[in-house]
């Protein structure tokens, strides 16, 4: 894991928000739809997604609740506040001005 | 605060549950992984160990998650529990806004018993209970009374009023250390002549001292300031520093000018302080300075106003203090030894007056009882309306409670209403205590005093009391509805209580005895009032003017002819005046004032004054006329009778037959003034009677009058103008008082005085009583028609179903109205005997304060009933009418 991408934590805060953008999502299927729009580039473990996860519900970002998952079984859903949306839309925008800017340095060498 | 070990078990609990939480989650987690890896193609083992190793350090991430997750649910659990008031607030108000009729009522009613109380209490507090600010230990404060025979009132009385040279008799006789301190109040124009009159104080210098009061700014009088020879200096009140300096320190070393006398401002007195009563002083002034300036020439001798307090910590000392006192006292007014005066030290506090309660204090008491019937009826009907509303909730109540809402939950909704209603109550309260504070000062003590009624204390009184009764009214109902029994409510449907509650039966019996003792008190002051208005005086006193023609002490116009021929040349001009209907000159006009002469008559050994006379007055020919005085016999003065020592007198029915008993007054020879004057050896022969006039409302003794023609005193300078007006008097004053200042310019505004005013104020104690009575009778029933309503129109909503059976078996619509009329009167009906059993006993102690009518008369008391009983039937009409409509389908169907 030692040459995996070290993500800075707001990135990986952007990316779990973003996962919930289309609705509530359990935890096992963020992690999944982060390493597969990642195509598992993105190596992290699932058990950093969950920390993070939790933080964003205790930040109130996000907030959980116990529902049915596909097969029926008992799962933990985390759908987005009006709060983590907001926060989404302030981090997209100042992390595509990084990305431009940090593109732009590299294309200069 | 709760014990450790019960918050640790809290917390313990909730990590237990953060836990499991947690653990369902990552297993969750793991099998859908698997299940995801096996579909992939891996086999149940491979799949599982790939799983956990995506995961990561499931132990590092798990202390992870469920750190954060116990942080987390802390706080949520707060916000929830926040949530949930504020959610049972938002309830409690919008179910308060549902019914906004009875909300506002209570908290009325809240504002009105609890303010009034609290209004009362202040009012009484200053009148009886407290000395006012500034002073230290009151307690050991005492005032000097000295109890002695009045020969002019006929009575042995308590006196406190001294003069200068009596109290300083007696202070060089008491043992050392203990000073005496005294005080008169006096008034003088601020700013010399043109500006208003306010009230002062004239002090002696050490009397602050005695006081142990402390400045606000500066520093206070002392006794090196209280000699004639010191630079004058005063103290002004805090009041008046903010009047008229705005507060500025800089006040101090200005000068200020008091009538005809200019002091150095040396401080300003502590805030509200008014030395030993609350009345209104704006400066204090060392009387060796101000007795001169202000009261004038000889003031030692003619002001005996002074009040005297000496400071005792303990009272071993007071009899030895009092003998003193007592000796010195004596000395002081007969030297010969003849007086059997004695002296009293007691305390400041106004209750502890050797002498009694005076008249304003008797009528606050009365009041004071008055407001808290009130008190009581509105909170009662409060605690009514509370409780008929609770009921009406039993069956959302019970519902709530089945849905699973818990006890706790519900309580608390109920306790949560009753705050809201408890604060709103106390705001009322306060509204209503500093609103009714200022209304009772003005109806009761009519004087302005120096610092408002209200202080924080009453506030603070009102605003708790509000609360507690607003919380008690609202929790009893509220617990009593929530109680365990009230799902038996759903059981039964709200048809469960058809009886009459027993508790809100008697709170309207309450109200009915307690509105019959209110309007029997109403009856009674307006009875009192109206007597005393239609009291005839026996001059035509609402339609007279009195003009004092004075001139100051020094002026030109002050020599004996030149005012009398001002007083002459005025009396023209003034008849001159639209409105004017006649002018009379005279050395006293009646009611306005009197005074005596020595006297010595025919056939009469000797002439004791009083009270009640004999007063002369000298007199034009116009004067009986105009004043409305009849000749009853003889002959009235003509023209040629006005000379200074005209062997002419009129006296009055009264003087003539007290000083010649069956015989006649006719022909007998009066002689004025004292032995040597010249006119005392003047023959005044008795050439008419006239009729007596009234000088004051509660008259034992008719007035012994007599009247010489103008001369004797004329020319000393006391005239006065009587002017008869053909209407009302008073708006007749500016006019007059701008003819007197023609030609003297120096006249103050009460040189003009309108008669009727003087009357008025007699009147004044029953016209405030009457309003008073009125203003809380009026409330009164009020709050017992609205109670009385509230009561029969509940339960016949309550009754409906039965009314419905009722209604189809056969009773008729006005059956139906019988019986709620029947049921909601009979409360009435036995507080209404009760009232008037009580009204019978308790009218004892307003005997005293009635003027010509009987404490039980019978027209009053049934009077009293029947007002009450026509307000509760307009009660009952409204919901026995609703009963007489009553549809049985719909009833029947109901519920």
């Amino acid at each position: 894991m030692a040459d995996e991408l070290e993500l800075l934590r707001g990135t990986l805060d952007m990316l779990l928000l973003k996962a919930l953008i289309w609705g509530p999502r359990h935890g096992y299927a963020v992690t999944a739809w982060i390493h597969e729009t990642t195509n598992e580039e993105l190596k992290v473990d699932d058990g950093a997604l969950y920390g993070a996860l939790h933080r964003l519900q205790a930040r109130g970002w996000i907030e959980a609740e116990w529902g049915l998952s596909e097969n029926n079984r008992k799962a933990k859903y985390y759908s987005l506040t009006a709060e983590g949306r907001r926060q989404l839309r302030s981090q997209a925008v100042s992390w595509d001005r990084y990305a431009r800017a940090v593109a732009r340095v590299m294309g200069t060498t | 605060m709760l014990p450790d070990g019960v918050r640790r078990f809290f917390r313990f609990g909730r990590a237990r549950d953060v836990e499991r939480e947690v653990d369902a989650e990552f297993a969750f987690h793991l099998e859908a992984r698997t299940e995801a890896l096996i579909a992939a193609g891996l086999s149940a083992d491979a799949a599982h160990a790939e799983a956990l190793r995506q995961f990561g350090d499931m132990g590092v991430a798990r202390e992870d998650v469920i750190r954060t997750d116990c942080g987390e649910v802390a706080n949520r659990s707060r916000r929830d529990w926040l949530g949930a008031w504020l959610l049972d607030t938002r309830y409690a108000l919008r179910s308060l806004a549902r019914t906004p009729g009875l909300t506002a009522a209570v908290l009325v009613m809240l504002g009105l018993g609890i303010g009034g109380a609290a209004a009362m209490y202040g009012l009484l507090d200053r009148l009886l209970l407290s000395v006012g600010p500034g002073i230290e230990a009151p307690g050991e404060l005492r005032q000097l009374w000295v109890r002695e025979h009045h020969r002019w009132e006929h009575a042995t009385v308590f006196d406190r009023s001294f003069s200068v040279p009596q109290l300083r008799a007696i202070e060089r006789d008491l043992p050392s250390g203990f000073p005496l301190g005294f005080v008169a109040h006096w008034a003088d124009r601020l700013d010399g002549r043109t500006g208003p009159r306010i009230p002062i104080a004239l002090v002696s210098g050490n009397v602050f001292e005695v006081l142990g009061t402390t400045p606000a700014i500066g520093r206070l009088l002392r006794s090196s300031d209280d000699t004639p020879s010191s630079t004058p200096a005063t103290v002004i009140s805090y009041a008046l520093w903010h009047r008229k300096y705005s507060g500025d320190p800089a006040v101090i070393g200005q000068l200020l000018q008091l009538g005809k006398a200019r002091y150095t401002i040396v401080g300003v007195a502590p805030r509200g302080f008014a030395d030993l009563h609350p009345d209104r002083v704006d400066a204090w002034v060392p009387e060796a300075i101000g007795g001169d300036a202000h009261v004038g020439r000889g003031w030692q001798d003619m002001l005996h106003g002074f009040e005297a307090v000496v400071r005792m910590p303990d009272d071993a000392v007071a009899l030895e203090i009092a003998a003193r006192a007592q000796n010195a006292y004596r000395q002081a007014i007969a030297p010969r030894g003849d007086s059997t005066a004695r002296a009293v030290f007691a305390s400041l506090l106004p209750y502890q007056r050797p002498d009694g309660l005076g008249e304003r204090t008797r009528l606050s008491l009365v009041v004071a009882a008055v407001a808290a019937i009130l008190c009581i009826i509105a909170v009662a009907n409060a605690t009514n309306l509370l409780l008929l509303r609770a009921t009406g909730r039993r069956r959302e109540i019970a519902i709530r409670m089945a849905l699973g809402s818990g006890r706790v939950r519900l309580v608390r909704a109920v306790i949560l209403e009753s705050l809201m209603l408890a604060l709103g109550g106390a705001l009322a309260a306060g509204v209503v205590a500093s609103w009714g504070g200022e209304l009772l000062r003005k109806l009761i003590v009519r004087e302005d005093w120096q610092s408002a009624i209200l202080d924080g204390r009453v506030v603070i009184f009102a605003a708790i009391l509000g609360l507690v009764i607003g919380l008690v009214t609202g929790l009893v109902p509220g617990l009593a509805a929530s109680g365990p029994e009230a799902i038996a409510a759903l059981r039964t449907g709200s048809r469960s209580d058809v009886r009459p509650s027993r508790l809100r039966g008697g709170l309207l019996v309450m109200q009915a005895t307690l509105t019959v003792l209110l309007l029997a008190g109403l009856g009674l002051y307006g009875r009192s009032f109206l007597r005393a208005r239609a009291m005839d005086f026996g001059v035509a006193s609402q339609h007279l003017i009195n003009v004092n023609v004075e001139a100051d002490r020094g002026d030109s116009m002050a020599q004996p002819g030149r005012l009398a021929a001002a007083t002459a040349e005025l009396a023209e001009r003034m008849r001159r005046l639209p409105g004017v209907v006649g002018v009379a000159q005279t050395s006293i006009t009646p009611i306005y004032g009197y005074g005596g002469a020595y006297l010595r008559a025919e056939g009469v050994d000797s002439l004791p004054m009083d009270q009640s006379g004999p007063f002369v007055s000298e007199i034009d020919t116009a004067f009986l006329g105009v004043t409305g005085l009849t000749l009853m016999r003889g002959r009235a003065f003509v023209t040629a009778d006005i000379a200074p020592l005209a062997p002419v007198a009129l006296v009055n029915e009264a003087m003539a037959k007290a000083l010649w008993p069956g015989g006649e007054a006719l022909g007998k020879c009066l002689r004025v003034g004292s032995r040597g004057e010249p006119s005392a050896d003047v023959c005044r022969q008795v050439v008419g009677v006239v009729s007596n006039y009234r000088n004051q409302l509660d008259e034992t003794a008719p007035m012994k009058n007599y009247y010489l023609p103008l001369g004797y005193r004329w020319q000393a300078g006391g005239n006065s103008l009587v002017l008869r007006t053909s209407g009302a008097a008073a708006p007749l004053l500016p006019a007059v008082l701008a003819t007197l200042r023609e030609r003297l310019p120096d006249s103050e505004p009460d040189a003009v005085t309108a008669i009727g005013e003087i009357v008025n104020r007699q009147i004044d104690p029953w016209r405030s009583g009457t309003t008073l009575f009125a203003l809380f009778a009026m409330l009164a029933v009020l709050l017992a028609a609205g109670g009385l309503y509230s009561s029969a129109a509940y339960s016949v909503a309550q009754r409906a179903h039965e009314f419905g059976i009722r209604v189809a078996v056969g009773a008729a619509a006005k059956d139906l109205v019988r019986l709620v009329l029947v049921t909601s009167l009979r409360p009435i009906a036995i507080g209404l005997l009760l009232g008037l059993a009580l009204t019978l006993y308790l009218v004892r102690f307003l005997e005293p304060l009635l003027y010509a009518t009987a404490p039980r008369d019978p027209v009053v008391l049934s009077g009293a009933a029947l007002t009450l009983l026509a307000a509760a039937c307009v009660a009952c009409i409204v919901p026995a009418r609703a009963a007489a409509r009553t549809d049985p389908r719909v009833a029947l169907q109901a519920d």
